[in-house]
């Protein structure tokens, strides 16, 4: 490759690009790019707060909670004199104490305005000069029975438990950590204090609870509830808890310190995470249409077959013509990014994306016989990647799952929250070598015969595969290539069905993942028997079926990978990567899976070597080998 | 002298189709070799063969006396057959990125003096007249100065004036000892370009040579054809001289020279027989490939060719 000549021709197809817009098309294209500019910015400082203003408090002016309520976005203040509970308001505070109703909502309000007042006192203590007088630090001895060791802190390092009655409200967030030191708790803190913070700035101090501050007297109560409460009337905190955290259904991955309000309750609705997410993705689809339509067009007007003859290389062409569209992206991401306060990080973070969304777009290019067919393609693969890429990110700093996005990265960064160097390794890396190895299909197939021949796709992408299978290794090294496709489907398929139930989950997850590596294992090699690649003798497809085993036996412990952020720890991910990275028993450790892959992979060619009926019948005894497989291993793991 | 170009035993085929099936050619320096056939009968599989875009399945094919995939490209000029640059882009755009991508290259204004577009340079291809972006293309395969030249179909679409002013060009680069190799179904501009024609069908080279030689073996008898309005008894045909035949529109006189048509004419006044049209029709190129093929193919329904039919299919 030579970088003039690369530069050259991606110069060309910017050039032609722009040409062919007309100039209606170039504005409308430049007042959506403004718009969207526009949107993320107004969106981040105008985003509407979700439940802003839920909760009605009758709060005179001359209480001194009536600044504490007008702080609180949910919170709505209104004059106790113009209002009563039975008239619209959620509670009333009345001198120390909260008035609520024998309502989800009215306790909620009450659990909100606790966590208000406590925020508001961390805030004034903050304000203190005399840090120490500010935070004392107090310890409290609380014997309490074993049985009530129940509180999971799921962040680890967090020394929330049922041992520190002060307990952290530090939410999931790793901040909480420090903040607990500092932490002082008052001796009759009730569970809800041990409720996580519903995020923000304050989520390492929220557990902070003032022996003098106004909230100490108005949060504890230990009254009955009562439908007919009246001003003065307490409401009873701990009962609003277990009401809260019974209704909960995540539960199981949320940790058991869930309680207190509609936005803590279960993940609250990641609004802000969603609107990050989706300014970014948006632009991608746009991209390319654009580029898709230059491919496509290139081979229908046969535009290419100079390009073949010059001495610029495949190499030159394909990246040449990528790279417009590929910095095209970054430069979007790159503005975007910067109107909301991102950095090179999420840059980045989100160019494995981009060369992702790229790359899947360049092979769907060569493989559509019509632009019709482009457009389906496309479509698909806006579908696909941005449910890969987006709905994880919808997750951020919610659930380990979105971990697999990219897109996650670029949301913690512009909330302000750390991001790990494995986070960013893991969320990265599949999105990378999916993108490389597309490229390399796609750079294989540029040729007279790939690009100008009509043929239907599937035909087609049995050419692209077949076309790299010179020589026996090359089988294994090709099934070694697709292991970060099988990981990323793997991902999507946990992010998929990670909100089944367990019991329905899993045995689907086994069986999709099962599928999933025995068509990795095997759809390349039925390429070769049906392009005339490989002798179909029996020996000859056994050999082929075992170097394909054994490829991704070695290549699948990039798998490995998925325990940077601890994604075999759930459920879920422990179904679907655990027999990947562990034997039966230590004996097994390893040849277990190397038998499975060989065997299951010789069962698929051995089909493969006939017709593509047998080839389906393999892959259907190979695929329910590995399903009994999975069972095995992950009912043994328990 | 070793060829500049040469095709040994190459085949391909694409499923059942067989492209083509053990073509060998042998094209010198400097020369103009055509490559002549019906559609599909494997002219563009050659050239591509040739350039090295399709790897043949067997057979070898040298360059510059290299094997095409190890030949140098800057040294190698194509234009394929159905080849349409980005439409909003001016002549001298085009010609300006395909130069470009070589290291050295032809002054873009040169080019489009010799393809005749100097007034046109700054006309959107969208713009041009489908004889000019014909040339447009043409001047995209010449702007390295290639050694070798691979035109397939070049003059499809251009007016005769243009034809013949590609003609001219391409006899001029030949001249200066550009080695040429086009295809064409246009039996005229094969007789008048090529120094040798290749006759290609269903993918096999049916025979090569030049054009004289190949009119002189197979392309038969010159021929006299006289549409009457009425068909003549047996003693009439009788009184002609030479090898008569009675067609369904008239009569059909074998090997008759131009001088002699009047003693026809003048029988057939004699004889009061009524006639609408007399033509002389010389043995061509594409009597040659009938002949050698055996078919049809190349639109000569009627069976009656005139002398100028050289035409377009």
């Amino acid at each position: 490759m030579r970088a003039d000549r690369t530069l050259r021709i991606a110069i060309w197809e910017t050039t032609t690009s722009l040409g062919n817009l007309d100039r209606r098309t170039g504005i409308a294209i430049l007042v959506v790019l403004v718009l969207l500019g526009a949107l993320g910015p107004a969106l981040l400082v105008s985003s509407p707060a979700p439940g802003a203003d839920l909760y009605r408090v009758g709060v005179s002016e001359s209480s001194s909670y009536h600044v504490v309520v007008l702080s609180e976005p949910e919170l709505q203040a209104i004059d106790p004199a113009s209002a009563s509970l039975n008239d619209g308001l959620d509670i009333v505070i009345a001198g120390p104490n909260v008035v609520a109703k024998d309502t989800k909502k009215s306790k909620a309000a009450a659990g909100v305005f606790r966590e208000a007042v406590v925020s508001y006192n961390t805030y004034l203590m903050a304000q203190e000069r005399d840090r120490t007088a500010a935070f004392p630090v107090t310890v409290t001895v609380s014997y309490v029975q074993q049985s009530a060791l129940q509180i999971e802190d799921p962040t680890e390092g967090t020394e929330t438990n049922a041992d520190s009655p002060n307990g952290s409200a530090g939410g999931s967030g790793i901040a909480s950590t420090s903040t607990i030191a500092e932490s002082t708790g008052a001796p009759d803190r009730t569970p809800l204090d041990e409720t996580p913070d519903s995020g923000g700035d304050d989520g390492g101090q929220s557990g902070t609870d003032e022996p003098d501050s106004p909230a100490q007297t108005t949060v504890v109560s230990d009254a009955a509830p009562n439908e007919d409460n009246g001003p003065g009337e307490p409401v009873e905190d701990e009962r609003v808890e277990d009401d809260v955290i019974s209704s909960s259904p995540l539960d199981g991955f949320l940790g058991t310190e869930q309680a207190g309000t509609p936005t803590s309750i279960s993940p609250p609705f990641p609004l802000e995470s969603l609107l990050l997410a989706f300014v970014f993705l948006l632009p991608f689809n746009f991209v390319i249409q654009a580029y898709g339509s230059s491919v496509i067009a290139e081979r229908i007007n046969r535009r290419g077959e100079p390009l073949l003859v010059s001495p610029a290389t495949r190499g030159d062409i394909v990246v040449g013509k990528a790279l417009p569209y590929f910095l095209g992206s970054l430069s979007i991401t790159a503005i975007i990014a910067a109107l909301l306060g991102g950095g090179i990080r999420s840059v980045v973070a989100i160019a494995p994306l981009a060369a992702l969304f790229i790359a899947a777009t360049f092979l769907a290019g060569l493989l559509s016989r019509s632009f019709k067919e482009l457009t389906f393609a496309t479509v698909t693969i806006s579908v696909v990647l941005t449910g890969y890429a987006f709905l994880p990110a919808v997750f951020a700093e919610v659930h380990p799952i979105a971990a697999i996005s990219p897109l996650t990265i670029v949301v913690n960064e512009l909330q302000g929250t750390p991001v790990a160097w494995q986070t960013f390794f893991f969320a990265t890396i599949p999105a990378t070598f999916s993108a490389a190895v597309l490229f390399m299909l796609g750079t294989g197939m540029y040729r007279e015969e790939d690009l100008f021949t009509q043929r239907p796709l599937p035909q087609k992408a049995l050419d692209a595969l077949a076309a790299p299978l010179h020589s026996l290794w090359r089988v294994g090294l090709w099934t070694g290539l697709f292991i970060p496709f099988v990981l990323v489907a793997e991902l999507l398929a946990v992010a998929t069905l990670y909100l089944l139930p367990v019991a329905l989950s899993i045995p689907l997850l086994l069986g999709v993942i099962a599928i999933i590596e025995e068509v990795a294992k095997s759809i390349h090699v039925f390429a070769g028997f049906e392009r005339g690649r490989f002798d179909p003798g029996l020996r000859s497809a056994v050999s082929i079926g075992a170097i394909s085993g054994l490829g991704f036996f070695l290549a699948e412990k990039l798998l490995a990978i998925t325990q940077l952020v601890g994604l075999p720890n759930l459920d879920l991910g422990q179904a679907a990567f655990a027999p990947e990275l562990v034997g039966l028993t230590p004996a097994l450790l390893l040849f277990a899976p190397l038998v499975l892959h060989t065997v299951t992979a010789v069962i698929s060619a051995l089909g493969a070597r006939r017709s593509r009926r047998w080839y389906l019948l393999g892959l259907l005894v190979a695929s329910g080998i590995h399903l009994a497989y999975n069972v095995v291993v992950v009912s043994s793991l328990g | 002298m070793t060829p500049a170009v040469s095709a040994d035993g190459v085949s391909k085929d694409y499923g059942d189709t067989v492209a083509l099936s053990d073509v060998s050619i042998s094209v010198s320096s400097g020369e103009i070799f055509v490559l002549v056939g019906p559609n599909g009968a494997g002219k563009t599989t050659l050239v591509r063969a040739l350039t090295g875009t399709i790897e043949p399945d067997e057979g070898l094919v040298s360059v510059l006396e290299t094997p095409v995939n190890d030949t140098d490209p800057s040294r190698i000029g194509l234009l394929p057959q159905s080849f349409a640059p980005h439409d909003r882009l001016t002549a001298s755009e085009l010609l300006e990125y395909y130069a470009g991508l070589y290291d050295q290259s032809l002054a873009v204004s040169k080019v489009l003096s010799d393809v005749g577009l100097t007034a046109a340079s700054e006309t959107r291809y969208v713009n041009l007249s489908g004889g000019q972006k014909r040339r447009v293309c043409v001047g995209s395969a010449l702007i390295n100065d290639p050694e070798v030249l691979f035109l397939d179909e070049p003059t499809t679409g251009i007016d005769p004036v243009g034809r013949r002013s590609v003609w001219s060009l391409l006899d001029a680069l030949s001249d200066n000892g550009a080695t040429i190799v086009l295809t064409t179904h246009d039996m005229a501009e094969a007789a008048t370009l090529g120094d040798r024609v290749a006759l290609l069908d269903d993918g096999e080279l049916v025979e090569s040579g030049s054009p004289g030689s190949l009119i002189d073996q197979y392309g038969g008898d010159s021929v006299l054809r006289i549409e009457t309005e009425e068909t003549l008894s047996e003693a009439q045909i009788g009184q002609f001289e030479g090898d008569v035949e009675q067609s369904p529109s008239g009569l059909q006189i074998r090997n008759v020279q131009p001088d002699t048509i009047g003693q026809f004419v003048t029988q057939l006044n004699e004889l009061e027989v009524r006639y609408g049209s007399i033509t002389w029709t010389e043995p061509s190129l594409e009597d040659a490939y009938l002949q050698l093929t055996g078919n049809d193919s190349l639109g000569s329904a009627t069976g009656y060719r005139k002398s100028s039919a050289y035409s377009d299919p």
